[in-house]
């Protein structure tokens, strides 16, 4: 009895360490996902806001190239 | 619920995963099933193993979503980084073509306006059409097109809808039978009949107010007419506390003060009275925030009594109501003139008016945006010089030899001066500063040269110091009416009227001409005035003041009536204003109006069409921009109109205040 509760419990013991095994490694799945995301977020804001002030900066280039070139928009 | 972008595909790790497999039935019939991969492990070392082989799918997952992620970020920023090196090379090239402008410019100074081959070219800038941007709006954001490709992946993976629009032939209504179980189009059409529904009722509301005078049509407007008759009133009291005649002032100031004679007026009352400094404020504020409806109002009022005769005044309205249209309802050609010096100051100020153009091209609300100005400017030149340069002309001689006994400012020839410091009018600082000089000559003029004072003298303030001034004004500011504007300057030197026209002939004709010819016109009229009033020789300068502190008040129709009869009983011409002033004011109302109808009514059916047929003709094809496009135009133009009457009522406040 004693041999097969040793198995047991070792067979226990051993299951713990394999789930704390997995454990930490879906915690770091998890931390990898959650800095995934962060930095998609962060870089997408940021990109956008660059986006952002491309069109601006096209749209004013495309007004003052306008307005400095004559021969083609001129009446 | 949470649209998930990218789902880390084993959920539950320790689970056996679930395989489609095809199944035998009993009676045979084969068909799929999603069935364990694997048999429900016994032991837990087993349960491990199937937990961390699942893990290690999650991390493939993982590893895939992130490439997925990262690419998408890479092409972004790619082609945000093409986009600021095609900008950079924009950069560079502006640069350059903006060093070879300044070159220009500079040599123009060497040349001390000896090059006015340069000038125009640097005027040619502020000539063309109206700017309209290529960059085209982002419509649909929200659609299968954008649907980024790992939610596209999710949505593969959803069941179609049942094929019910295989039924579709055989429904009487013609409906589509699909959108019953689905509508992915729904809450876009609720959103586009939310927006033409809005964009007819502006529509409604908007022809409602044409009908009505303009300043009544506005719904704000009422309120300024009110809020300018206090404001009126408060400066008639500031004046007769401080012993002023207020009388004149009030019939002059009503409907002219805006546009071009503000400070030109505070300063022509001849009588020095300082009581403009508050004019000239709300004239710099009235040129900038309501130059239409000031022109509109302003023009029949004030002017025509004193300026014109019958004869020109109905010429000269036929004139504008084709080439201003709704603006252009007043009948005196002074109206054209204002229209362009108010039109000015809306391009001078700052670049709001160069966006206004670009709106009105893209926009229908062109009413009122300068585009339409501008047109309606190119337009009155050609015509106006054929029936104005004539009339303006003969009349104008007279003029010159009050102008030479006044002095200096009687050398600018007031019907020349008048028109170039209404175009001027744009720069009113210089003006403002101006001012005090003219006066004089204005008084020192006879009865007949009274007239050309009052014109004159408007335009005599501004006079030569003036003209130069605003000649430079009008080179770094100015665009469109620039060029007028740099004719006349040696015009005025010349002090004869005839000069400033054929100069300005010749580089651009069909402007520079159209400026000079309005010059000349209300100089010409002016002088027809002075001849046909000759002997009131007070009265003249009481009506620039006036015409000065009028201008403020711009708003009401109805306060220039009430100044008018005032003037009637205090001027000597009554007679002629009487008779001209009552019947202009309500005529440029109803002519401006009934002009702007017309154009809004002519700019705004198709857009109506579109909206209606748009949507109803293609559904699935909405422009999300034509629609919000239209809707904005009337917004603008809502927002304009009311935006003007607030403004000039809160500058009034102040300035009274």
């Amino acid at each position: 009895m004693s041999a097969r509760n040793q198995a047991i419990t070792q067979q226990i013991k051993q299951d713990w360490m394999n789930r704390e095994y997995i454990e930490v490694i879906t915690s770091n799945i998890k931390r990898i996902a959650d800095f995934l995301n962060s930095f998609d977020m962060s870089c997408r804001s940021k990109l956008s806001q660059l986006n952002e002030k491309l069109t601006m900066l096209e749209r004013r280039i495309e007004y003052l190239e306008a307005r400095v070139t004559k021969g083609e928009t001129l009446n | 619920m949470p649209l998930l972008k990218r789902v880390v595909s084993p959920v539950h790790v320790s689970r056996v995963p679930l395989v489609e497999e095809w199944v035998t039935d009993e009676s045979g019939q084969v068909y799929s099933a999603l069935l364990p991969a694997t048999y429900q492990p016994q032991d837990l070392e087993a349960f491990t193993n199937l937990t961390l082989a699942n893990l290690i799918t999650q991390l493939s997952s993982l590893s895939r979503h992130a490439e997925d992620l990262f690419g998408e970020m890479i092409a972004e920023s790619t082609s945000i980084l093409n986009r600021t090196v095609s900008l950079q090379g924009r950069v560079d090239k502006l640069s350059v073509k903006v060093k070879n402008l300044d070159s220009n410019v500079e040599e123009v100074k060497v040349k001390n306006l000896d090059s006015n081959v340069e000038e125009v070219s640097l005027q040619d800038i502020h000539m063309r059409k109206a700017f309209k941007s290529s960059t085209l709006f982002d419509q649909q954001v929200v659609s299968r097109d954008t649907i980024p490709a790992p939610m596209l992946e999710t949505y593969q993976t959803c069941e179609q809808p049942p094929p019910l629009h295989q039924l579709n032939p055989y429904r009487d209504d013609g409906k589509d039978g699909l959108k019953f179980y689905t509508d992915p189009s729904y809450f876009f059409n609720l959103w586009r009949e939310e927006m033409t529904q809005e964009t007819e009722r502006l529509k409604l509301d908007k022809k409602q107010k044409p009908s009505k005078p303009k300043g009544d049509g506005r719904n704000k407007s009422k309120k300024v007419p009110r809020l300018a008759s206090n404001t009126r009133e408060r400066q008639r009291q500031l004046a007769i506390a401080q012993g002023e005649y207020i009388t004149p002032q009030s019939q002059y100031r009503t409907p002219n003060n805006e546009g071009v004679y503000d400070e030109s007026v505070g300063i022509n009352t001849t009588d020095g009275r300082p009581l403009r400094p508050n004019s000239i404020e709300l004239r710099g504020h009235y040129g900038n925030a309501q130059p239409l409806e000031a022109a509109s109002g302003m023009y029949g009022s004030n002017h025509h009594p004193h300026n014109y005769s019958p004869t020109n005044s109905t010429t000269n309205t036929t004139t504008n109501n084709n080439d201003n249209g709704s603006e252009g309802g007043v009948t005196t050609t002074l109206p054209q003139q204002q229209q362009q010096q108010q039109q000015q100051p809306s391009d001078h100020q700052s670049y709001p008016p160069p966006y206004q153009d670009m709106y009105g091209s893209g926009y229908p609300p062109p009413p009122y945006t300068p585009d339409g100005a501008a047109v309606s400017q190119s337009s009155t030149p050609s015509r106006s010089s054929g029936q104005r340069g004539p009339s303006g002309r003969p009349v104008q001689p007279p003029p010159d030899p009050p102008s030479g006994s006044g002095g200096n400012t009687p050398t600018p020839p007031p019907g020349s001066h008048s028109g170039t410091p209404t175009r001027v009018r744009p720069p009113p600082h210089g003006r403002e500063l101006l001012p005090p000089p003219p006066p004089p000559p204005a008084e020192k003029q006879p009865g007949g040269l009274i007239i050309d004072g009052v014109c004159g003298g408007t335009s005599m303030s501004p006079g030569v110091g003036r003209h130069v001034i605003m000649t430079t004004y009008n080179h770094h500011h100015h665009h469109h009416q620039h060029e007028p504007d740099l004719p006349p300057p040696p015009p005025t030197p010349d002090k004869g009227e005839p000069d400033p026209l054929p100069p300005p002939s010749p580089p651009p004709p069909p402007p520079i001409i159209t400026p000079l010819q309005t010059t000349g016109g209300s100089s010409g009229s002016g002088g027809g005035d002075g001849v046909g009033s000759g002997g009131h020789l007070p009265e003249p300068p009481p009506l620039l003041p006036n015409g000065n502190a009028p201008g403020a008040p711009p708003p009401p129709p109805m306060p220039p009536l009430l100044i008018n009869g005032q003037s009637h009983t205090v001027l000597t011409r009554p007679k002629k204003k009487v008779e001209k002033k009552p019947l202009p004011p309500v005529e440029v109302d109803g002519r401006s109006e009934l002009l702007k109808a017309i154009r809004e009514g002519i700019q705004l059916r198709p857009r109506a069409d579109d909206g209606k047929t748009k949507p109803k003709e293609d559904p699935d094809s909405i422009d999300v921009a034509s629609i919000l496009q239209r809707r904005f135009a009337f917004e603008v133009s809502d927002s304009e109109s009311s935006t003007d009457t607030e403004s000039d009522s809160d500058e009034w406040d102040e300035t009274s205040a």
